[in-house]
């Protein structure tokens, strides 16, 4: 009966507010945290250890990186433009920062080559970023008269507002290449098909999981997951990305390890792995 | 300057945003009574959303009137998206975002020209999954194989075929399997991957050292 009364009020007390004091009550709050410094560390780590010049592990070659230059010189040789676009995302995604690593890459070939670049929008903050990051790559470029403002256009904050929008454009303008990267929903196929249906060369990079058989079955290179970032950080060319990108790699295979030993005490019946990353 | 002002606020805002999203001493802690640090946040998000809104009305605008000054290709459809496009907002700040016009012109218009668009789907997964089921290699032989097994699993036809109540659970116990043991365990391993990689990204960006929002490829 004694048992049953503090079974009762123990199910009836409160859950306490925070873990050890300062961190909420939220599955991982701990975990998290340390996971957190202990990706920063070695990312300094990495990064220290590619400007100092000592040797870092090989992050192996993504074959849709290497065929931009591949698709915005058949878009100068064929005089059509290239189009490119993000749509889901806002200024403050992670998918819209490495987004403007391969706006700035795509851009600076573009003014390199004299080729159109249209870039289309459904976020307005993120419209006035691209139109900078496009205007300074003509202007590194050497070419800064030939950059269009009317170019970077902005569609709709509405999804199929926006898609509309978009496959018109792509329909109107035929771009010889067209350039799917960022975060997608429902769009990514229509996207995807209207640009098969001008004969447009396609590269997509996406870390939307549901999105990427749609991207694998319509375009000609699709960067899934983590090579999307990667890619962003490659394209810099400078060893101190590199090392973020070994460091995140070897996250990897940290994980992998807890996975495993996890998968393993768990089969034996110890739950104490699934505690430790919940806490 | 011009670089260095913009790298030093992302880097605090970063701090201070980890800080009071993770530690309940500071999510909890109010500056003045009711209004904590995150709201305040929040709030100026809010505030650059809606000057954004209009830098994306400007945009617009000076985008088609430039079409239509110029005698573009498809510049009367300029006309008529300026004409939409001002005309719906005037009628939302004069009668109201509840008013009857108002939500006739959402519901009669826009839902099915939003459900239209997204019926076309259908249409484009057949044209996409023609070009991608065409046996060309073994990875697109598995594929096809695959993809046609998870299809019969997910009619009435593959049920008259293959009962889920025979061997294996016909077709729909394959199918249940492959989604939810090789298709489960992918799309977690990939997740991870984005994960981590997200995080990397942020990183960068919070340390200064991918500047790219700034402009220049450097």
């Amino acid at each position: 009966m004694a048992m049953k009364t503090l079974m009762l009020l123990a199910a009836e007390a409160e859950a306490p507010l925070t873990k050890w004091g300062i961190f909420p009550n939220v599955d991982s709050a701990v975990f998290g945290m340390f996971f957190g410094i202990a990706m920063i560390i070695l990312v300094y780590v990495m990064i220290q250890r590619a400007r100092a010049g000592l040797p870092i592990p090989e992050i192996r070659r993504i074959p849709g990186m290497e065929a931009f230059e591949e698709a915005v010189g058949r878009a100068t040789e064929m005089g059509r433009p290239v189009h490119i676009t993000n749509y889901a995302e806002d200024v403050g995604d992670y998918d819209t920062w490495a987004f403007w690593a391969y706006l700035a890459h795509v851009a600076k070939l573009c003014a390199t080559y004299d080729t159109r670049v249209i870039n289309t929008n459904t976020d307005y903050l993120t419209q006035a970023v691209n139109e900078e990051i496009i205007k300074q790559a003509y202007l590194e470029a050497g070419r800064p008269d030939a950059f269009n403002p009317d170019d970077v256009r902005y569609c709709s904050p509405w999804q199929f507002g926006y898609t509309m929008a978009v496959a018109g454009i792509i329909a109107r303008e035929k771009p010889a290449a067209n350039f799917l990267i960022g975060y997608f929903y429902a769009e990514s196929l229509i996207l995807a098909e209207a640009g098969a249906l001008v004969g447009a060369i396609q590269i997509a990079a996406s870390s939307a999981t549901a999105q990427l058989p749609f991207f694998i079955a319509a375009c000609d290179y699709t960067m899934i997951g983590e090579e999307f970032y990667a890619g962003a950080a490659a394209l810099s060319k400078e060893p101190v990305i590199y090392g973020s990108v070994v460091a995140q790699d070897i996250g990897r295979v940290a994980f992998t390890i807890i996975i495993i030993i996890g998968a393993i005490m768990n089969t034996f019946g110890s739950d104490a792995m699934i505690r430790l990353i919940m806490f | 300057m011009k670089r260095e002002v913009p790298m030093v606020l992302a880097l605090v805002f970063a701090i201070i945003r980890i800080g009071f999203e993770l530690l309940q001493p500071m999510i909890a802690w109010e500056f003045a009574p009711g209004k904590t640090v995150f709201s305040r946040l929040s709030f100026s998000l809010t505030f650059m959303s809606v000057m954004g809104l209009l830098m994306g009305l400007i945009n617009l605008s000076r985008q088609h009137i430039n079409t239509i000054r110029r005698k573009r290709e498809h510049w009367v459809y300029s006309v008529w998206l300026l004409i939409v496009l001002y005309g719906y907002a005037i009628i939302g700040l004069i009668w109201g975002p509840d008013s009857n016009t108002f939500i006739w012109i959402y519901d009669a218009l826009i839902v099915p020209l939003d459900s239209t668009m997204f019926s076309m789907l259908a249409f484009f997964i057949a044209s996409a999954a023609y070009r991608a089921f065409r046996i060309r290699n073994v990875e697109s032989t598995i594929l096809l194989v695959v993809a046609f097994i998870v299809m019969l699993g997910n009619v009435s036809i593959g049920e008259m075929i293959w009962s889920s109540e025979a061997w294996l659970g016909g077709f729909k116990g394959i199918k249940d399997w492959i989604l939810s043991v090789p298709n489960t365990a992918h799309a977690r391993a990939l997740s991870i991957g984005i994960f981590l990689g997200a995080y990397a990204a942020a990183i960068r960006v919070f340390l200064g050292l991918d500047k790219k929002y700034l402009g220049g490829t450097d």
